[in-house]
């Protein structure tokens, strides 16, 4: 089966990243392989949306202020829904992957990365192909 | 013929005070009425029984009641002074004259007079003290003294006359003065005495060489001699020899004139350049050291014209101090000396005005001190602060890596995706032009925000001279934030400034080290605000502009400092910090000092600790504090 054969991954993703350039970068990015985003520049943001329902993946940066990626993840681990997550980083961290599996997310990246990587990532979480 | 009776009041008036008193009970029988007169208390008032203790001085008592008592031992007769107490309290001196017999009674009794003798005690007291003065002069002076009748035999020395001959009066009283000069001088001893004798006016007879004085030992002292009269009691003339020891004054002398030779060899000896020159700025003297810097024999400066010698450059570089110093006052600079062939070093220079002896300038020192070796320690010094400033940077940014990289990483990965995105939408069937074109705007955009991270960065890390530039704290306090800001995130800590202040924080100094500074100061307040869990912490930055000073306080809401004495802080090796070296406070504190400004820490009144810069304001002087050579 081909990816077109596939059942082509439309999103949508929420991007979550205090950075307005990765934010926006992504969305593009995204965008140019037809996956649907909405954006949030902070976790309580995102969790206090609809979006929260609503999208079939997160794309989760680590490092932001006052809530963190990972209590992000820990608040979206103890919803009703599961939302695959991805978890990003732009530090250079040693026990990152370590801490991302644990933590519960579907897979996780470090900044910066190829469009390959990223949607490996996506493929992975969500068990759906992304049409490249 | 005598006539025996005496007149009728004899007894009764004049200054004797006649009185009978009991030898044994001591009490008085009977007083004259004199005795007002002389003790200020009348006949009637006296109280027979203790007359004598009243009214004699207690100290005196003794001597009164023994001469009494001894007076039938010696014939009855006796004559006793002592001092009495008037009754106005006045102390006057009275000589009882009296003699022991028996009254027409039977009574032993002491019969006498008394007599005021106060003024001749006091003459008497006056002229002990004199002689006692007199004594202690000759005794303590200078110079040898030997006192010897007219034919020069020997009466009395003083203390420095047994020094002198080394004999004691003891052995020398009664022998001839000649003894104590050597023997081929004795005979002119005596011709200087007969001639002092037939003119007594010339008192000074030898002052100079050629007489001598012969110690015990054989050794001779040079000495000059005079000689002066003395009027003894009983009409006896007497001769003070003087002798003033030569050797030891020549002594003295010769130590304190400085031999024209010895000023050479001590200007030789110095480490500088010296010459003397006349007004007409012709040398006079140089020493070694200058003759050698100037490339000349001493003997072929000493006398040229200054100008001809160091030729006319220096000569014009020297001349306003000169002039000054022609004018009466010193002029002291550094400056920068070169010789003929044109090589030069930093020098310390002082140009003196020299003084004749009735004050007119009648020329001038030039003094050369060759600085080089302390200028370099300076640099040395310097290079090592700024060194060791840059250690300070390099340790900062080892400890700020992860945060560095995570500012960096950033625009990065917005860089890559925007790069992939606008290569899709171009490689479209239909390409989206649009979308590519926002993508490469926002690549651009990125590459300059990773561009000034770096450039941050590498300033950081930079080495070089150290600026001084009038800088605005406001935006050093701007780029430390940006530099800090994935490190406050990470740590959980929020960074907040305070307002901004009316007027421009400005002052004057090296930005980087400025920045490293508060860099330092900063990740410290954000490693002690950090929370381990719970709401983040908090770290500001406050500027206020003040009359003379700029002052920027860096507060956090950590646990404070505790009981610990805050400098202790700023002590190197110290660090509040885990993975800090602990010489970032160190540091900053020499940066600040270097500045003209101080650092200080102390608890804040609600919590945690505040950091204090205190810089001056605008354009003050910055030590030179360059980064490196």
């Amino acid at each position: 089966m081909t990816a077109e054969e596939r059942a082509a991954f439309t999103g949508p993703v929420a991007v979550v990243d205090d950075d307005p350039s990765v934010r926006s970068a992504l969305v593009r990015l995204l965008g140019s392989v037809d996956i649907r985003c909405v954006s949030h520049p902070s976790g309580s943001d995102f969790l206090s949306s609809p979006d929260l329902h609503e999208v079939d993946c997160l794309l989760l940066d680590v490092h932001m202020p006052g809530l963190s990626g990972l209590e992000v993840l820990d608040e979206i681990q103890h919803a009703a829904t599961k939302i695959p997550v991805v978890l990003m980083t732009a530090r250079y961290e040693s026990d990152f992957a370590a801490r991302a599996i644990e933590a519960g997310a579907s897979a996780f990246l470090r900044k910066p990365f190829a469009d390959g990587e990223l949607f490996a990532a996506i493929e992975e979480a969500t068990g759906s192909a992304v049409l490249r | 013929m005598v006539r025996r009776d005496p007149p009728p009041d004899f007894l009764s008036s004049g200054p004797l005070v006649p009185f009978e008193t009991d030898r044994a009970s001591g009490e008085l029988l009977w007083v004259g009425a004199q005795v007002e007169n002389l003790l200020g208390l009348s006949a009637e008032e006296v109280d027979p029984a203790n007359f004598w203790s009243t009214v004699v001085v207690p100290d005196d008592a003794r001597s009164m009641t023994s001469a009494r008592a001894r007076a039938p031992l010696t014939g009855g007769g006796y004559t006793v002074d002592y001092r009495v107490e008037r009754a106005d309290g006045r102390v006057l001196w009275v000589s009882e004259i009296g003699s022991a017999l028996e009254n027409e009674d039977g009574v032993p009794v002491v019969r006498g007079y008394l007599v005021d003798v106060t003024d001749r005690k006091r003459q008497e007291v006056a002229l002990w003290k004199s002689e006692e003065r007199l004594r202690a002069l000759l005794r303590h002076a200078p110079d040898a003294l030997v006192l010897t009748d007219e034919s020069g035999n020997i009466l009395n020395l003083n203390d420095q006359a047994e020094l002198l001959i080394g004999y004691p009066l003891s052995e020398v009283a009664g022998s001839s003065i000649e003894h104590i000069v050597p023997v081929q001088l004795r005979a002119r001893l005596t011709e200087l005495r007969s001639a002092f004798e037939r003119d007594p006016e010339r008192r000074t007879l030898i002052d100079g060489h050629g007489f001598a004085v012969e110690h015990r030992d054989g050794s001779l002292t040079s000495v000059a001699l005079s000689m002066s009269l003395v009027r003894a009691p009983h009409g006896a003339t007497q001769i003070m020899h003087s002798f003033r020891d030569l050797t030891a004054q020549e002594r003295a002398r010769a130590q304190e004139r400085i031999r024209p030779d010895e000023v050479h060899r001590v200007a030789n000896a110095m480490p500088a350049l010296v010459s003397a020159a006349s007004v007409d700025h012709r040398y006079r003297f140089v020493n070694d050291a200058y003759a050698d810097w100037l490339g000349w024999e001493r003997r072929q400066i000493e006398g040229r014209s200054m100008r001809e010698v160091m030729g006319e450059r220096l000569f014009a570089y020297l001349q306003e101090s000169i002039e000054e110093a022609l004018n009466g006052s010193a002029a002291h600079f550094r400056g920068e000396m070169f010789g003929p062939s044109g090589d030069s070093f930093p020098a310390d220079i002082s140009v003196v005005p020299q003084f004749d002896d009735v004050g007119h300038v009648h020329g001038y020192y030039v003094v050369i001190f060759d600085v080089t070796r302390e200028v370099q320690a300076g640099e040395a010094d310097r290079r090592q602060r700024a060194e060791l400033a840059h250690v300070g940077r390099l340790a900062t940014l080892g400890e700020l890596a992860a945060s560095l990289a995570h500012e960096l990483n950033q625009p990065l990965s917005a860089i890559v995706s925007n790069a992939e995105a606008a290569s899709r939408f171009l490689g479209r069937e239909d390409p989206d032009v649009a979308e590519a074109r926002g993508a490469l705007m926002d690549i651009a955009s990125d590459g300059k925000r990773a561009g000034d991270v770096i450039a941050s960065m590498r300033q950081l890390l930079e080495r070089g001279e150290a600026r001084r530039e009038t800088l605005d704290l406001g935006a050093v306090v701007d780029e430390v934030f940006a530099l800090l800001n994935s490190e406050a995130i990470s740590r959980r800590v929020r960074l907040t400034q305070g307002d901004e202040p009316a007027e421009a924080p400005e002052v004057r100094g090296d930005a980087i080290q400025m920045k490293q500074v508060l860099l330092n100061l900063v990740i410290n307040a954000i490693e002690a605000a950090s929370p381990a869990q719970g709401p983040p912490g908090l770290v500001r930055v406050e500027t206020t502009v003040m009359t003379e000073h700029v002052e920027l306080a860096v507060r956090d809401d950590g646990s404070g400092l505790g009981d610990r004495d805050p400098e202790e802080l700023f002590a190197p090796f110290m660090s509040r910090r885990t993975g800090g070296l602990g010489m970032g406070l160190a540091i900053s504190r020499t940066i600040v000092e270097a500045h003209g400004g101080s650092l200080t820490a102390a608890n804040a009144a609600e919590s945690g600790a505040v950091f204090l810069v205190r810089l001056p304001r605008g354009a003050g002087e910055v030590e030179e504090l360059a980064h490196d050579g």
